[in-house]
C-alpha cells in the first residue's frame, strides 16, 4: 500500500471513528488524543529533531490556555481569534524563554525550560485579578469557528482531529525544508552548523517558538473543550506523559510521536479494566518498549530516527 | 600575488599562555597554502581566530583585504565568516551521522537566499526551485567525490576516509571563497590520500584557496605553493616549499636542535 493511501485509510478510519463508536467516553479520550498529538509534535520539534530537552511545553499549553480562557470570558472574542492568538501567546513565551535558555548549555537549557514552567505557574496562582488563582477560570464558552459554534462530542472530535492533522503536516513540512535540516544540523553537531552557516542560535529559537504556537493551540483547545482551567495546566505531569510519547513512539520522527500519543492517551484507559494492577501493568508495558523497542514505536512503522528528510519538493 | 586572507599580528593568550603571538601574513588568491608546525604551535587556534569560533585577543584578520570590499573576519561571529565566504574543516572529523550523506551536503549549503517560513511551509515555487538547484549540486558534488552509491545512507556508516571526502564534499557546497582544511589527510589510507590531494588541486584549480594544516609534510610540500612555519605561537618562516624544507630553523623545530636531514620533512 503508497503511503498516500496509507495515510488516505487512516484519515477515513478516524473521521469514521465518531458515529461508529458513539460512547461519549471513547470520543472524549479520541478528543484528548488529538491535543495530545499536538502537544507531542510540540515536543518532538524542539526534543526529537532539536536535540534539547525541553521541559517548557506545559508553560505554552499553559500560557495558551490562559490567553484563551481570558480573552473568551473578560472580552468575549469567538474562537478563531482565540485561537490564533494562543498560539501566537505561545510563540511569544517560546521567544521569552527560548532568548536566555537557549544561550546556555544543555544541560542547563533543561533547568531554564522547567524554572520557566514553574515561574509562570506562580504567576497564574497568583495574579488573582487576571487569573482568579487557583479557583481558575469556569465557564468558558464553546468557540465559534468562522459561524459555527464547536458542540457536542463530535463537533469537538473533528475539530481536534483537524487541528492534529494541520500540526502534523506543518511539522512534516517544516521538517522537509531548509530550516528542518538546519534543526537536525543543530543536534547532531554545533559546530559544524556553525561552519556550514547555520544560526545555531536563531534556529533553535524558531523550533522553539513554533514549539510554543503548537502547545499554545493544543492549551487553547483544551481549555474550550474542558471549560475550565486552573493553574495545574502548567503541571509538570504533562511534561512526563510527553517525554514518554515522545521518546517511546519514536523521537525525531513524524509519525512516531502520533503513534505515542495515540497508544500512551489510550492505553491508561484500556487499562482501567484491571484498576487494581494499572499502574503496574503500565509500567511494564514501558519497560517491555524501552528494552525491545528503544528508538520507539515508530520502527514499526518502518520510520527509524532520520534527517529531516523529506521526499523533494 | 593578489592576496584573498590577510592575516595582521593576531595574538590569543589562555590564562597567561600565549598561543598565537602576533601572526602575520597575506594569502594568495587560488592558491594552496600550508601551515606547519609542532603539536602546539597554534595552527588551529590560528584557523579558530579566522573563522570565528574563538575571538583573538589582538590583530585582525581579512577577507579580500585589497578588494573593494574587505571583510574583516575577525569581528564576526563563525555563521558570518562562513557566509561571507570562508569554510573550514576540524582537526576532530565532523559529519552529521544520523543525517544522510545527501542530507549532509543540504544541510552544509544553507547559507543560501532566505525564505520566510510561511514560504518554507507553503513550499513556493521559489522555495522549489532552489531546492531543486540544491539538490541538482548535491548530486554533482556525490558524482565527483565517489559518494552517489553512498547518498540515501546515513554519514555515520560511511569509512573513516569516505567520511574524509565528505567533509570536503561539504565545505565545497557553497563555493567558498577561502577553505581552511584542519588536517585533511590525518589517519587516512595511501591510497585516499592520493585521492584526496587530486581533489584539492581540482578545487584549487577551480579559483577556492585553500590554508591546510597538515602533519603529512609530503602532502603539503607536495601540494603547497608557500608554507608557513608557526613554532610556540610565532611565525618562525615562511616561504616556497624547497626552501623551508631545507630551513635549520625548521629541522630543529620539528625535530630539535642539531637536526640535519631536509629527508626527514618530506622534503
Amino acid at each position: 500500500m503508497s503511503r498516500t493511501r496509507a495515510i488516505a485509510v487512516v484519515a477515513a478510519l478516524a473521521l469514521a471513528l465518531p458515529p461508529v463508536l458513539g460512547s461519549p467516553y471513547v470520543l472524549h479520550i479520541a478528543i484528548m488524543t488529538g491535543f495530545y498529538v499536538i502537544l507531542a509534535q510540540s515536543l518532538n520539534l524542539v526534543l526529537g529533531y532539536g536535540g534539547l530537552l525541553s521541559l517548557a511545553t506545559p508553560a505554552f499549553f499553559g500560557v495558551g490556555a490562559y490567553a484563551a480562557a481570558i480573552l473568551a470570558l473578560r472580552f468575549g472574542w469567538d474562537g478563531a481569534a482565540t485561537l490564533g492568538l494562543a498560539a501566537l501567546a505561545g510563540v511569544a513565551t517560546g521567544i521569552a524563554i527560548g532568548f536566555p535558555s537557549l544561550r546556555v548549555s544543555r544541560h542547563s537549557f533543561v533547568i531554564v525550560t522547567l524554572s520557566a514552567t514553574l515561574l509562570l505557574q506562580l504567576v497564574a496562582n497568583n495574579w488573582e485579578d487576571l487569573t482568579r488563582g487557583s479557583l481558575g477560570l469556569a465557564n468558558i464558552p464553546a468557540p465559534r469557528l468562522f459561524g459555527l459554534t464547536v458542540e457536542g462530542r463530535t463537533g469537538w472530535y473533528l475539530l481536534s482531529l483537524a487541528a492534529a492533522g494541520a500540526v502534523v503536516l506543518v511539522t512534516h513540512r517544516v521538517v522537509g525544508s531548509r530550516f528542518g535540516r538546519a534543526i537536525v544540523a543543530t543536534r547532531e553537531n554545533e559546530q559544524l552548523a556553525l561552519a556550514a552557516g547555520i544560526d545555531v542560535f536563531r534556529t533553535r529559537l524558531f523550533a522553539f517558538s513554533l514549539s510554543g504556537a503548537f502547545a499554545g493551540l493544543a492549551g487553547a483547545l483544551y481549555a474550550y473543550f474542558i471549560t475550565y482551567i486552573d493553574p495545574g495546566v502548567f503541571g509538570f505531569s504533562v511534561s512526563e506523559a510527553l517525554l514518554i510519547m515522545v521518546i517511546l513512539g519514536g523521537s525525531g520522527t513524524l509519525w512516531g510521536p502520533v503513534a505515542g500519543a495515540v497508544v500512551f492517551t489510550a492505553l491508561p484507559e484500556l487499562l482501567r479494566i484491571a484498576p487494581e494492577v494499572r499502574s503496574l501493568l503500565y509500567g511494564i508495558i514501558l519497560l517491555l518498549i524501552v528494552l525491545y523497542r528503544p528508538a520507539g514505536l515508530a520502527t514499526w512503522l518502518g520510520r527509524h530516527r532520520t534527517a529531516a528528510a523529506a521526499p523533494s519538493a | 600575488m593578489t592576496p584573498i586572507l590577510r592575516v595582521e599580528g593576531v595574538v590569543k593568550t589562555y590564562q597567561g599562555v600565549t598561543a598565537l603571538d602576533g601572526i602575520t601574513f597575506d594569502v594568495a588568491g587560488g592558491s594552496i597554502t600550508g601551515l606547519i608546525g609542532p603539536n602546539g604551535s597554534g595552527k588551529t587556534t590560528l584557523f579558530d581566530c579566522i573563522s570565528g569560533f574563538q575571538r583573538c585577543d589582538a590583530g585582525r584578520a581579512w577577507l579580500g583585504p585589497g578588494g573593494p570590499a574587505p571583510v574583516e573576519l575577525t569581528s564576526l561571529p563563525p555563521v558570518r565568516v562562513a557566509r561571507a565566504g570562508v569554510r573550514r574543516t576540524f582537526q576532530q572529523l565532523k559529519v552529521f551521522p544520523n543525517l544522510s550523506v545527501r542530507d549532509n551536503l543540504l544541510a552544509a549549503a544553507q547559507s543560501g537566499p532566505g525564505f520566510s517560513a510561511f514560504a518554507e511551509v507553503l513550499r513556493t515555487t521559489p522555495v522549489r526551485e532552489h531546492e531543486r538547484a540544491l539538490r541538482e549540486r548535491a548530486a554533482g558534488v556525490l558524482a565527483e567525490f565517489a559518494l552517489a552509491p553512498h547518498a540515501s545512507e546515513p554519514a555515520a556508516a560511511l569509512s573513516y576516509g569516505q567520511k574524509k571526502l565528505l567533509e570536503l564534499a561539504m565545505a565545497l557546497m557553497t563555493d567558498p571563497q577561502v577553505l581552511l582544511l584542519d588536517e585533511p589527510v590525518a589517519g587516512v589510507n595511501p591510497t585516499l590520500i592520493e585521492a584526496l590531494k587530486r581533489h584539492l588541486v581540482r578545487v584549487r584549480d577551480r579559483g577556492v584557496t585553500l590554508v591546510i594544516v597538515e602533519h603529512n609534510l609530503k602532502l603539503v610540500f607536495d601540494l603547497c605553493e608557500r608554507i608557513f612555519v608557526l613554532d610556540g605561537g610565532r611565525l618562525l618562516t615562511s616561504g616556497p616549499p624547497a626552501e623551508v624544507a631545507h630551513d635549520p630553523r625548521v629541522l630543529a623545530a620539528y625535530l630539535g636542535t642539531g637536526s640535519r636531514s631536509p629527508a626527514a620533512l618530506g622534503g
